[in-house]
């Protein structure tokens, strides 16, 4: 029996919205199969998602969100390895260029944006998960988001580069040293959270930084060698997620 | 005041008393509490209600592979729950004599 597209999609979207309110994974598993199971009687039988739900989907999430414990210590749990991975993040890149320097805007700013960056995307999320919204709306909020977060970075970095001085610059052998650490970090990071995103985003990164740091290549081919692989690189993983997509409901396009 | 708002406070209630009849799983509920002339607004509404069940020990519930169909979650109820049935009995009589004795006198 296959379920209808706006119950998978419903039930989808309870599990990104309960996930999003730090509710417990064996639980979300748990009351998503009951539903689940629930919607295959009810549409073998001809009824509609809205007779399960009540019409209002938004209202409903919350309704059984607000049975379920918040899993504070599970969240708690999560924490060090995502600050690591997000530090990560922010230094892996100078230390392969060598351009890696400490000063305190830097040391303050980033960590700010980082957090912000990631209540912004955790608060969209839910939003998207409660809420029909259009895709043209989900792809303009996500990526509006981006491009604010990496503003604010480059803000913060030409902030940096004319009126603060660094308090500690590394040495070249430490900052490989830095960028081993992250690396590993990234590795950990790909095994604990079993996906290969840590890994896969950080290589198009900074990856060709690594290659080219090898190679005698002047400031501007390695600027557009960058941009080449990311864009690249965010084309093919577009592509991925349209691919899994089909495949998941290939009845629809 | 429609009947479903009615039926929210009494809904913990109506679910244990249908779980006590035997062992049985969300949609079973929701056919047979139609049975007894029970009309839901929405099926889902049994959820957070079992979860708040659950919650408080007064149900248990396991997992069961079913021959045709998807996998179902089976409501027992435990000794609290049994506790819990009988003073909803209690409170429930009590209510509904008075209810009864109000709206059925004659003027």
């Amino acid at each position: 029996m296959v379920l209808s597209k706006d119950s998978q999609e419903f039930i989808a979207n309870l599990k990104l919205y309960l996930m999003t309110s730090g509710k417990k994974d064996s639980e979300i598993k748990e009351i998503a199969e009951e539903l689940r199971g629930h919607l295959e009687d009810a549409e073998s039988r001809g009824k509609s998602l809205a007779t399960v739900t009540g019409g209002s989907p938004e209202a409903y999430m919350k309704n059984i969100s607000s049975e379920m414990a918040t899993d504070f210590y599970g969240l708690i749990k999560l924490m060090p390895m995502f600050i690591l991975l997000v530090i990560a993040y922010f230094i892996t890149g100078s230390a392969v260029r060598g351009d890696l320097s400490f000063s305190l805007l830097k040391l303050i700013a980033f960590p700010l944006i980082g957090g912000a960056s990631i209540g912004a995307y955790i608060f969209a999320f839910r939003k998207m998960a409660s809420k029909k919204w259009s895709k043209k709306k989900e792809f303009t909020i996500f990526v509006s988001i981006q491009l604010i977060t990496v503003g604010l970075m480059s803000a913060v970095l030409l902030l940096d580069i004319f009126y603060f001085e660094p308090f500690y610059t590394p040495s070249r052998e430490v900052m490989w040293i830095i960028a081993a650490i992250g690396v590993i970090i990234f590795i950990i990071g790909a095994i604990w959270s079993k996906t290969w995103i840590t890994v896969i985003l950080p290589l198009f990164l900074f990856g060709p930084d690594f290659i080219m740091s090898f190679m005698q290549v002047d400031e501007m081919t390695g600027l557009y060698v960058n941009m080449g692989v990311f864009v690249g690189g965010f084309i093919l993983f577009m592509l991925y997620l349209l691919i899994q997509n089909k495949k998941q409901n290939p009845h629809h396009s | 005041m429609s009947s479903s708002q009615m039926l929210k406070g009494i809904l913990d209630g109506c679910l244990l008393a249908i779980i006590q009849k035997g062992e049985t799983y969300g949609y079973e509920m929701i056919e047979k509490l139609e049975l007894y002339g029970f009309r839901m607004v929405s099926e889902g509404s049994i959820y957070p209600v079992l979860l708040r069940l659950q919650k408080e020990g007064f149900v248990k519930s396991v997992m069961k592979e079913s021959p045709s169909g998807p996998k179902r979650k089976y409501y027992t109820l435990t000794p609290a729950g049994e506790q819990e049935y009988l003073e909803f009995k209690e409170r429930w009589d009590s209510l509904s004599h008075s209810v009864n004795r109000l709206v059925k006198e004659e003027k």
